[in-house]
């Protein structure tokens, strides 16, 4: 059995080495593009923001669009490099089987990167699912804002205290019973939330593996009647045909639906709850609530639909009584005659 | 040469690959630059009516009238009535105008905040009402023609069963009707939400948070792939710029009036209230058994966000016994855009319109 690793071309050096080239040639063009744009002085461009660098020459909606291309172009080259690398490794054994197991095996070792370059794609779209302002935010920006005001901060800070980071066990009692209270269902629901995401990114962690999973044998299919795949582009197009179907298995599952609808509703309640506490420290400086807003909102609108009932019963008054009028005029006539 | 040098991949290929890549993005930046300022809207038309965000359009003829009563138009909520209208050569509004159509369109505009309580009633008996008034007053007849579109269409559905009399033939384009079909994901998906609380959450339901729905359909063609194979076509300004067109129409999204939200995702998602007949609008039942004016249902076979099963049962909902069905091998978006759909739709809509005048 000859080592064929030492036969293998060192393929992955001229493909850093490329890649060297690449980031090498972006530099100059944005080099050349802030010369342009600021008569010289161009040369402290570093090439680590590549968008920074570019944001000035994509206005509006292009910018948006660059913006993005910029963002998925890195997992993009990610993904398919390390799938290169795998087909490469795969294709260093002389039998299509063991090219096919290799690259079976293979997928196994991508699992983690993967899951990573998703997260990255994602990114742009806000898909991390944060919620905002963090329940420790608030805590501190409300602890901050009772501090203004004086005497009135003590409860809040020995709740914290008290509670070394776990409020929401302990029981509210005294005159600010009601703010606790308020407090605790905050940091609950902050609790509730991070473990609905870690149950909806373990969910994506196997769609992850399971798309690698149908990857590989689709792969595995091809390597082992003979054949290879000639392009990184192709690895990637069936990386990402794979990846549809293994969360499309995913996305109708019941499962599924309802871990992602934990996680809309625990956001959902969580802002209503930082919203009730927000608006409890608008009152103290008498400035106006949502709740204030919605009341007159919804006066106007109730107001503007009996509107348009009353005028409907008048229109409809109208042209009964026009019918009649008309009725009447045409008996007369036939009378007449 | 032995089996594995003759498969072996290659590296020069990577690299040519990743050149290559490199060299279209980098030739292509002008052309994403000129897509910056990308416009929308073709055809000429003069806003006719008025009322809080809502507007009404009428477009300029520019073909001999066919004498066919007016035809009016309503979009969804969820996205702009551009569409219907974004290019010469991508326009349904103008290849209508060229069969010699008259053509009206509801534009909902942006809710914002103060519109939060807008509902279903104020939407359906409102503002569609009232444009359609509109029409039958400047025009002096007792009832128009209506083009539904995907939730325009479910929304020309509930009037025409509440107004029979004014509606003379009905049109629906990409509507879903039964709303629990099994390949609809997005159904699926909104049953186990508690959207009261996401209404009294955010007031309006954001349009971002909208598209993060529909592009988590598909999320690695739609969030990723999409934007790498943008490569391919960035030596060609003009597909940049129709590239840059749709991008911008897809997440170009109002938000959406919190109570309408809730109402329709309740009504209809959630309790298929159509299918079931049970829906009721401003205290009144939506029986589209009193549709009895002729229905054209218009479908995509392709369509992944409103599937044909979700539009066919239409035929066994309504009462009229004048019912044309037309399927077009299409999806969802390409129902507005793709070069199939201008040819025949216009043709097949304007035509059946005219055998019934």
């Amino acid at each position: 059995m000859s080592d064929t690793s030492k036969e293998t071309p060192t393929w992955t050096d001229v493909y850093f080495k490329s890649q060297e080239d690449f980031v090498r040639r972006w530099s100059e063009m944005a080099n050349s593009a802030a010369h342009a744009a600021t008569g010289g002085n161009a040369g402290a461009t570093t090439g680590r923001d590549w968008f920074a660098m570019f944001a000035p020459y994509f206005p509006g909606a292009s910018g948006d669009l660059a913006k993005r291309y910029f963002g998925f172009y890195d997992p993009y080259l990610a993904s398919s490099r390390a799938l290169w690398e795998q087909l490469s490794q795969a294709m260093a054994h002389a039998e299509p089987s063991a090219r096919a197991q290799a690259f079976v095996d293979g997928m196994q070792a991508l699992q983690q990167p993967f899951t990573r370059f998703w997260q990255q794609s994602t990114a742009p779209f806000g898909m991390s699912a944060t919620p905002g302002i963090g329940a420790d935010d608030l805590l501190q920006s409300w602890s901050k804002l009772w501090g203004a005001h004086p005497g009135s901060t003590d409860w809040l800070q020995s709740l914290a205290k008290a509670s070394g980071g776990n409020a929401a066990e302990l029981p509210a009692l005294g005159l600010t019973r009601e703010r606790q209270e308020s407090l605790q269902r905050i940091q609950s629901l902050s609790q509730q939330l991070l473990q609905t995401q870690a149950q909806l990114a373990q969910i994506w962690s196997g769609i992850i593996g399971d798309a690698l999973k149908a990857l590989g044998e689709r792969v595995g299919r091809k390597l082992a009647a003979g054949e290879t795949i000639d392009s990184s582009r192709t690895l990637y197009d069936l990386w990402v045909e794979s990846a549809e179907e293994a969360y499309a298995r995913t996305a109708f599952n019941p499962t599924y639906a309802k871990a992602q609808a934990e996680l809309a509703n625990t956001m959902a309640k969580l802002r209503i709850e930082q919203r009730v506490a927000i608006e409890s420290v608008a009152k103290i400086y008498d400035l106006p609530t949502r709740e204030e807003l919605n009341t007159v909102h919804r006066r106007l609108r109730d107001l503007k639909a009996e509107l348009r009932r009353v005028n409907a019963k008048l229109d409809a008054t109208q042209r009964a009584s026009a019918g009649a009028s008309t009725s009447r005029k045409a008996n007369t006539s036939k009378k007449g005659k | 040469m032995n089996d594995r040098t003759k498969t072996a991949v290659d590296p020069q290929v990577a690299m040519q690959e990743l050149i290559d890549f490199s060299q279209k993005f980098a030739q292509g930046i002008p052309a994403l630059q000129a897509a910056a300022g990308v416009e929308v809207g073709c055809s000429d038309k003069e806003a006719v009516y008025r009322e809080d965000k809502v507007t009404l359009y009428r477009y300029k003829p520019i073909a001999k009238p066919a004498g066919v009563t007016p035809l009016l138009i309503s979009y969804a909520l969820v996205n702009r009535p551009y569409m219907m209208d974004l290019q010469q050569d991508r326009s349904l509004i103008r290849r209508l105008l060229e069969q010699g159509l008259d053509i009206y369109l509801i534009d909902w505009g942006y809710p914002d905040g103060a519109d939060r309580f807008l509902d279903l009633d104020d939407y359906i008996n409102g503002y569609l009402h009232n444009c359609l008034q509109y029409v039958l007053d400047q025009h002096g007849i007792d009832a128009a023609n209506l083009l539904g579109v995907c939730q325009g269409g479910t929304f020309s559905l509930c009037y025409t069963a509440l107004h029979p009399e004014r509606i003379k033939n009905l049109v629906t384009m990409v509507t879903p009707v039964d709303f629990q079909t099994p390949e609809n994901l997005l159904s699926k998906w909104i049953q186990d939400v508690d959207v009261n609380a996401m209404v009294n959450a955010g007031g309006n339901v954001s349009g971002e948070m909208l598209n993060f729905a529909y592009v988590s359909l598909m999320p690695f063609r739609l969030m990723q792939q999409k934007y790498v194979s943008l490569v391919d076509i960035l030596k060609d300004p003009r597909q940049v710029e129709n590239f840059m067109r749709m991008e911008k129409w897809i997440f170009d999204s109002p938000d959406q009036a919190g109570e309408a939200f809730r109402q329709f995702t309740q009504m209809f998602y959630i309790d298929n209230s159509l299918m079931k007949g049970t829906a009721e609008l401003g205290g009144e039942r939506v029986d589209l058994k009193k549709i009895t004016r002729p229905v054209l249902n218009v479908f995509g076979r392709q369509d992944h966000l409103v599937p044909p099963s979700a539009s066919i049962p239409l035929e066994r909902c309504v009462g009229t016994k004048d019912y044309t069905a037309f399927e077009m091998d299409v999806g969802h978006i390409g129902m507005y855009v793709s070069g199939k759909s201008q040819k025949q739709l216009p043709e097949t809509i304007a035509r059946w319109l005219k055998e019934r005048e």
